[in-house]
């Protein structure tokens, strides 16, 4: 099916099987690759992407889904050089690891920011609640939301 | 094996792909159940029905006497309705804890539904609120009370070529209600056992309270002795405890078919006693509920 969508910002128009998971498409077809695989079944949350302005796990959607919606993956984040403000928080406060989770990690923190600019602790810990670090734990990593927050630019597209 | 993929944007196109539906087909709704099935191999769909372009199916209107839920309404979109927190607090509560925030927004309350897994958090609340379901099928929409759209052996009556349009709840503006489940963690946790209970309040006193059990049979069961949760003492939520236990130890002694789970003969008994401990947090929240008003977004537990 011809797909129009616009990627990171930008207007695509893309001929693609409607029913290829969005995942493959976005590693495959876009070669975008920051966003992982990780369990492929929507427990671990590596795969999270921002359709709409909503975290969705990319291993659980298909392509088609994307006509006429916006995408915005972590390669989108970055802006003229400059990191977003989520990205410079997670290295300021050493909240990555091995790096597997954090893509799928910054995308769940960017789309609660979007929504919600100032959350409270309980709400970073139930929007991430669905990404599992297996390493480095959480609380840099809330830290980390917490400071994007606080700097004010974290909700910034 | 070729794969066809089918969206369409309106009704006219959605009953003529429906009707091209095979037996190894398969309707996607929000795809959180259907897509690892799929990447398992448990299924291999010749056609995939995509209903993300339906905007009408997203919709959730009051109509009359009735609240309509499309059924491509997302768990995150019915947890954040004001109509629904208001007046279907349950189903509120249920949807706000299915998953994780990405289950949330791309599962469906429809999809829930077709579903039909004993485990899921919407079904006991659509039979709490003695709600029906419309189907779209080859001779139009018809309407059933969910009761008789999930079959005594757990399936649903939709037909290979039929889908799910919405979901119809009575309005009672004074009836009120709660969710609680108990899951192996907090969040991101499927329901062990989940407790649906609604009650009308009249002159300080709750009447006609109702309520439903997930996640312990086939179907969600009625829980008779609801009434027990409106007197507000320790005796009487002993012994609605004591009821439900019953209850799950007589579901279990009766069950023919083996566990599809691997559990020890201890977790066999887990549900029975761990019962106890939802009781009462529903009844907590029955008795907190005078003072709980629908608030802002993430405010509170719902």
């Amino acid at each position: 099916m011809r797909l129009n969508f616009v990627l990171n910002g930008e207007q695509k128009t893309m001929e693609v099987p409607g029913e290829k998971r969005l995942l493959d498409f976005i590693r495959e077809d876009l070669h975008l690759t920051g966003t992982k695989e990780g369990c492929g079944e929507g427990e671990c949350g590596a795969c999270t992407v921002v359709l709409n302005g909503q975290a969705i796990h990319s291993c659980l959607a298909v392509a088609g889904q994307l006509e006429d919606s916006e995408l915005l993956t972590i390669e989108g984040l970055e802006k003229n050089g400059e990191l977003d403000a989520i990205q410079k928080a997670f290295i300021k406060k050493s909240a990555v690891q091995c790096g597997f989770c954090t893509s799928g990690m910054v995308m769940s923190a960017k789309a609660l920011l979007l929504h919600n600019p100032n959350p409270t602790q309980e709400e970073i810990k139930r929007a991430i609640a669905g990404n599992i670090c297996r390493c480095s734990g959480y609380r840099e990593i809330r830290e980390a939301i917490h400071e994007a927050a606080a700097s004010g630019n974290g909700g910034a597209v | 094996m070729s794969t066809e993929y089918l969206q369409p944007k309106s009704w006219g196109e959605l009953k003529e792909d429906l009707q091209r539906l095979t037996e190894k087909s398969v309707i996607l709704a929000g795809g959180t159940d259907l897509m690892p099935k799929i990447r398992s191999g448990k299924k291999e769909p010749d056609l995939y029905l995509s209903l993300c372009r339906m905007e009408e199916l997203k919709a959730i209107d009051r109509q009359g006497e009735w609240l309509k839920i499309g059924a491509m309404a997302a768990h995150t979109q019915a947890s954040e309705d004001p109509f629904i927190r208001k007046y279907f607090t349950a189903l509120a509560m249920a949807c706000s804890q299915v998953g994780s925030q990405q289950i949330r927004n791309k599962g469906t309350l429809g999809g829930s539904l077709a579903n039909a897994s004993p485990a899921g958090d919407i079904m006991p609340c659509i039979f709490l609120y003695g709600g029906k379901i419309e189907i779209l099928g080859e001779n139009g929409i018809r309407s059933v009370d969910a009761e008789s759209f999930l079959l005594e052996n757990g399936c649903t009556l939709l037909g290979r070529n039929e889908l799910i349009t919405s979901i119809l709840l009575p309005l009672e503006e004074e009836r009120k209600s709660c969710f609680v489940k108990l899951g192996s963690r907090r969040e991101v946790t499927i329901a062990q056992i989940s407790l649906c209970i609604s009650w009308k309040e009249e002159d300080n006193e709750k009447k006609d309270m109702k309520g439903f059990i997930g996640a312990v049979d086939i179907r969600p069961v009625e829980f008779e002795k609801a009434y027990l949760l409106g007197e507000n003492s320790e005796e009487s939520r002993e012994e609605a405890a004591a009821w439900l236990a019953d209850k799950i130890r007589g579901i279990r002694s009766n069950r023919t078919r083996e566990s599809k789970l691997k559990i020890t003969e201890a977790e066999k008994l887990y549900k029975e006693r761990a019962v106890k401990g939802i009781v009462f947090d529903a009844a907590d929240w029955i008795e907190r509920e005078s003072t709980f008003h629908t608030g802002k977004k993430g405010e509170g537990k719902l």
